[in-house]
């Protein structure tokens, strides 16, 4: 939003050239030292001689999941239908939930406490007990996702819509609105900033909620890959398919990222973490 | 028009707060008096101004003529009936401009209006942007409050408390977190918008030169418990502006409220 000074001394070349090379020098630095640590990695295994089954170079692991074809397209879907049914899933509950949390003292003493227990549980630990409930369908997968996903969405929401200016609601209060009224107009986007910030964070969280889920039960998905794969040890893949995972996860991210820049301006102003 | 719906109204009062007594509850459970046996009268038309340190109970007093809090004991009526009746020909200004930070400059000072589910039209429309000229500030409509410096957020603040076209602004600090300069042109801004659409004030403020400059009568406040010290006239001439500051009289009458405080 606002441009840097370094701009301003550039400005004896042509303008557009001097904001590109302002905007890309990031990027470029960026690039230039995970392309350092690809190139690290390759000539490393080639020179040690590191055996296939320990460390494939990058240039194997391109190899070998190219080689899958189209055959890692259903993986990569599966994933995502994970992802975004338990990311979506965790958004819906956690209104009401933090609605509820912020809005009556009695709520939040009553659910408080749940949600702690919840979080404390490692999910990790919790995934093989959801499949067995759950059956074998998509079901606990997402079930897992949400709930690793629902608990930063909930607090940070939480938090967004008891941390509205007292000025506000005194103004609401003032001209005798109702609680329902007050919570639509002011207090739930005064809270938009906090539930981007419990989004972002979300979004990583659905995909470690996603694999997890696959790596217990699933006949598809990225997760599921990397499990067999390993069992077989064919590393490239297992490889492979980790690095489209957190390409996925990064992906993700920078969607929500690009969803509160284009439809929330105001809110980046008044992030919680930016002050 | 504005002066024929006061008559019409048959209005004596603005404000009537008929000993007022205040009673927080601290943390601790110990009793705190916020205000003890207050009495407050304030004419449609007049412009009255509290002065006092901090935590002397202005700001409580401002909230219970507002109907945020119930006073423990004590009779207060707003416009001619009993506080506890939701009022919505009463604004407040606040010491922040409190903003909504997801609406234009426009919309912010339609807010209001909207959130209490009125329709908004043209003629709103006109009437939000007649304001924000009176107040210097309509080429800013389009613009989001965080481009706009403190100064002029606070303008919108206060065209948003007028446009509900309210017979009783409630002003708590407003001018406080501005620096000196522009703190004297929103009171001279102020003072212009009063002689143009007379209306009962009733402002809260530290600063002795600021209440002087503005009011028709300045009640001097002391802590513990809250209580009116002193009532000081203003007898300065209306339609005024700053250039008041400059006369004999001024200065006399804020020593006058000074030697009240001390």
């Amino acid at each position: 939003m606002f441009e840097t000074p370094s701009l301003d001394l550039a400005a004896g070349e042509a303008p557009g050239w001097a904001r590109f090379r302002a905007a890309a020098r990031g990027p470029v630095i960026s690039s230039f030292a995970i392309g350092l640590v690809i190139v690290a990695w390759e000539v490393g295994v080639r020179v040690f001689g590191v055996r296939e089954f320990i460390l494939p170079a990058p240039s194997v692991i391109v190899r070998d999941t190219a080689a899958m074809g189209w055959g890692i397209v259903p993986h990569i879907e599966a994933t995502l239908v994970t992802i975004f049914a338990g990311y979506g899933l965790a958004f819906v509950l956690s209104l009401p939930l933090a609605i509820a949390l912020s809005s009556s003292r009695f709520l939040s003493h009553a659910l408080y406490p749940l949600l702690v227990i919840k979080q404390s549980v490692p999910v990790v630990a919790l995934a093989p007990i959801l499949t067995v409930v759950l059956g074998a369908g998509e079901a606990p997968r997402i079930a897992i996702t949400t709930l690793i996903a629902l608990f930063p969405l909930v607090v940070s929401t939480a938090t967004g819509l008891s941390s509205t200016p007292m000025e506000l609601v005194e103004l609401s209060q003032s001209m005798g609105v109702s609680r329902m009224k007050q919570l639509m107009d002011i207090r739930l986007p005064a809270a938009v900033p906090f539930i981007f910030s419990g989004l972002k964070i979300s979004m990583t969280l659905s995909v470690v909620g996603a694999i997890v889920g696959e790596f217990v039960a699933a006949e598809r998905g990225l997760g599921y890959l990397i499990y067999t794969s390993t069992a077989y040890f064919h590393m490239s893949i297992a490889f492979g398919a980790m690095f489209i995972l957190s390409a996925i996860g990064l992906l993700l991210f920078q969607g929500v990222l690009f969803i509160e820049r284009h439809f929330f301006p105001w809110a980046l102003a008044q992030a919680p973490d930016a002050e | 028009m504005l002066d024929q719906a006061f008559d019409a109204s048959g209005v004596e009062t603005a404000i009537d707060v008929a000993s007022a007594s205040q009673v927080f509850r601290s943390s601790s459970g110990a009793r705190v008096a916020a205000l003890h046996d207050v009495s407050l009268t304030v004419g449609p038309r007049e412009f009255v101004s509290i002065v006092g340190p901090s935590g002397c109970g202005k700001s409580t007093l401002l909230r219970i003529v507002a109907g945020l809090i119930a006073p423990t004991a004590g009779a207060v009526s707003v416009l001619g009936s009993s506080v506890g009746v939701r009022r919505r020909d009463v604004s407040l200004v606040f010491q922040r401009p409190a903003l909504l930070p997801w609406l234009d400059i426009l919309d912010n000072v339609l807010f209001p209006l909207r959130h209490m589910g009125r329709n908004v039209g043209a003629a709103e429309r006109e009437r939000a942007l007649g304001l924000l000229s009176l107040m210097g500030i309509a080429d800013f409509r389009a613009m989001r409050p965080n481009e706009l410096s403190g100064g002029m957020q606070q303008r919108v603040a206060i065209c948003r408390a007028l446009i509900t076209d309210p017979r009783l602004l409630l002003m708590d600090e407003p001018f406080a977190a501005l620096d000196a300069l522009t703190r004297d042109e929103l009171g001279g801004e102020l003072l212009r918008l009063c002689a143009l659409q007379p209306k009962a004030v009733l402002f809260i403020t530290h600063s002795i030169a600021e209440a002087v400059t503005l009011s028709d009568r300045v009640l001097v406040m002391s802590p513990r418990p809250g209580h009116f010290r002193r009532d000081c006239p203003i007898p300065l001439p209306r339609p005024r502006d700053l250039g008041v500051t400059r006369e004999p009289l001024f200065q006399e009458l804020c020593s006058h409220v000074r030697d009240a405080i001390a």
